[in-house]
């Protein structure tokens, strides 16, 4: 009796051993496969089976997700794989041929049209980047100059652009990040100026607010989705940061949000770019804080 | 026979399950460095450790990739960790040990159980939005700041000090106690002259493993630092905003194009992991040494 109970004890621990070893090696395997699904995607015309690789920017991640997520429920069978990895990464892999369709948060760069000159950018979503105070800041307007000198750091109190006497807390994001990086292009480049070392580095939207609206002294930049009544955008050369002027580009900080095929996309990824595209596609970027493209 | 086999069965598991957690290290260990030991070669082991600008994306001229303010700012933030958290957890130990009613320390200790349970980013949340604007408006400065991480760490440290703390002062044999208070020394007497120093190699050990934790520690130092990669100005202004090596690597990691940058954060990685090595190592020969010492 007792040598039954420990034999039948055993099995089940080795059942939940072999269990966790195959629950392993499917994780394992599951990654592998994911390399072999877009030699599928580019011959095959139905809907039922579409295969697509996607991956590239984080800013544009949630958007990516949100459509494959819904376009799989659309057309049961159909599977598609987003990741992430960065712009850069999304450009390299989709010329490579590793994805199907790279996602990107900024242009491509003369280096890459010049290495990879069959690449198709396809816009998708715009965005606006606004730079932030605190709500009970009485500075409602910078120049363009006045913005470029905070943040190289020769500006470093507020009664020097028509504010109170306190010092700015120069708040920024992180490199590499897509909202930097618009930031940087539209401030920083054209001056070939890098951001101060002394701000407060930030490492999402989300945080970036938070310590804005946490601080009066605080300025920062925020993609415009997340502006909300905790902090005030201001006017920047007196324009509004507003969706409408992102869309007519009088708005100076703005930036196209972009899918990217190797050549004319193929049926599957035109379908799939057709849905972003589309009604639905155009409200989740609106969901997840981008302006809709059209 | 068939008792044999499972038992050789499960002490083949037993077996696996022991070596696995060995071959992970190693695995984890030969991965950091394949990654990041040819960018520590070829930039210089040199200028990456003591190199006084990080500047990975330059937009004009080559990118820089110095992380000496982030090695200051991982160690200041540890150290002033413990500045808080070994007074408090030294002497929470004593009082849970040597004074508290059994009913008492049963409700401390679950109190610091629970403590344990705080999620770090929790503690970071905390921090950004009550600690850091506190010390804004009472010390001065942005808030974000040295301090406000070695607080928040001070916090997250405070259990693991207690513990090992308590069961170093556990273990001081009974006898010690007995005689001194036998030839009249009072309590207080007896906890500072006998068992404070039988205990001292437990407690060092405590505090230098709290260390090794503290410098570890991510996501609440990252949430409350403000992570400018530059030194304090000047290199005491305990109000100033740092970057520590694991937020270098967390921020980064996402962005980081593969290449030098990548490579970069993988060689911050390989620093870190030395230190909290090193750190280890020392821990365990001053505990082995106390031992030895101390019965």
């Amino acid at each position: 009796m007792e040598l039954q109970i420990i034999i039948s004890k055993s099995l089940v621990r080795t059942n939940i051993i072999l269990l966790m070893l195959a629950v392993i090696s499917m994780s394992l395997f599951g990654s592998g496969c994911i390399d072999n699904t877009n030699n599928g995607a580019k011959t095959d015309d139905s809907l039922t089976d579409v295969k697509l690789q996607i991956a590239g920017s984080t800013t544009v991640l949630p958007i990516a997700e949100e459509c494959a997520r819904i376009f799989m429920e659309n057309h049961p069978g159909s599977r598609i794989f987003v990741s992430g990895g960065g712009s850069s990464h999304g450009v390299m892999a989709v010329a490579d041929g590793t994805v199907d369709i790279g996602c990107a948060s900024r242009d491509l760069k003369s280096s890459e049209t010049g290495a990879h000159p069959n690449l198709v950018s396809h816009g998708i979503a715009k965005d606006g980047v606004a730079v932030t105070v605190h709500p009970s800041n009485p500075v409602t307007d910078l120049t363009m100059e006045q913005l470029r000198g905070i943040y190289t750091g020769t500006i470093t109190n507020w009664a020097d652009v028509g504010g109170t006497d306190s010092r700015i807390m120069v708040v920024t994001r992180e490199e590499g990040s897509g909202t930097r990086d618009c930031f940087e292009q539209a401030v920083m480049i054209p001056i070939k100026a890098e951001i101060t070392d002394i701000g407060i580095i930030q490492d999402s939207n989300g945080k970036m607010r938070a310590t804005v609206a946490g601080s009066d002294q605080a300025i920062g930049f925020l993609s415009l989705g997340y502006i909300n009544s905790d902090v005030r955008a201001i006017r920047l050369d007196g324009i509004e940061p507003t969706v409408k002027n992102v869309l007519d580009d009088s708005y100076a900080i703005s930036r196209t949000l972009w899918m990217i095929t190797n050549g004319n996309p193929d049926s599957t990824e035109q379908a799939f770019l057709d849905f972003v595209l589309g009604d639905k596609g155009q409200e989740i970027v609106e969901d997840v804080h981008f302006i809709p493209i059209n | 026979m068939i008792r044999k086999n499972s038992e050789r069965m499960i002490e083949a598991f037993l077996f696996a399950s022991a070596v696995s957690a060995v071959l992970i290290v190693v695995l984890i260990m030969v991965f950091l460095f394949k990654e990041g030991a040819p960018f520590l070669l070829k930039y210089g082991i040199h200028s990456f450790c003591l190199g006084m600008e990080w500047n990975p994306i330059a937009m004009d001229g080559e990118p820089a990739y110095g992380i000496f303010p982030m090695i200051v700012g991982s160690v200041y933030i540890a150290a002033g960790s413990l500045v808080f958290a070994v007074p408090l957890g030294l002497g929470c130990a004593i009082f849970l040990v040597e004074i508290a009613p059994p009913w008492m320390e049963a409700m401390i200790r679950r109190g610091i159980e629970l403590l344990v349970g705080i999620p770090s980013v929790v503690l970071g949340f905390f921090g950004l939005v009550l600690l850091v604007p506190l010390i804004r408006d009472s010390a001065g400065g942005f808030g974000f700041s040295i301090l406000a991480g070695s607080v928040i760490l001070a916090i997250m440290a405070l259990p693991h000090i207690i513990s090992i703390s308590a069961d170093a002062i556990t273990a001081v044999p009974e006898t010690y106690k007995q005689a001194s208070l036998a030839l009249g020394a009072t309590r207080w007497h007896t906890i500072r002259n006998v068992i404070l120093p039988a205990s001292r190699s437990g407690i060092l050990a405590a505090v230098i493993l709290g260390m090794g934790n503290s410098i570890g520690e991510t996501m609440a130092v990252l949430m409350v630092t403000g992570n400018s990669p530059i030194l304090p100005e000047p290199l005491y202004d305990v109000l100033d905003p740092v970057r520590t090596m694991t937020a270098n690597i967390v921020i980064e990691m996402n962005y980081a194009a593969p290449g030098d940058h990548r490579q970069a954060l993988f060689a911050t990685g390989i620093v870190l992991f030395m230190m909290v090595a090193i750190l280890n190592a020392i821990s365990r020969r001053v505990l082995k040494s106390g031992m030895g010492a101390g019965r």
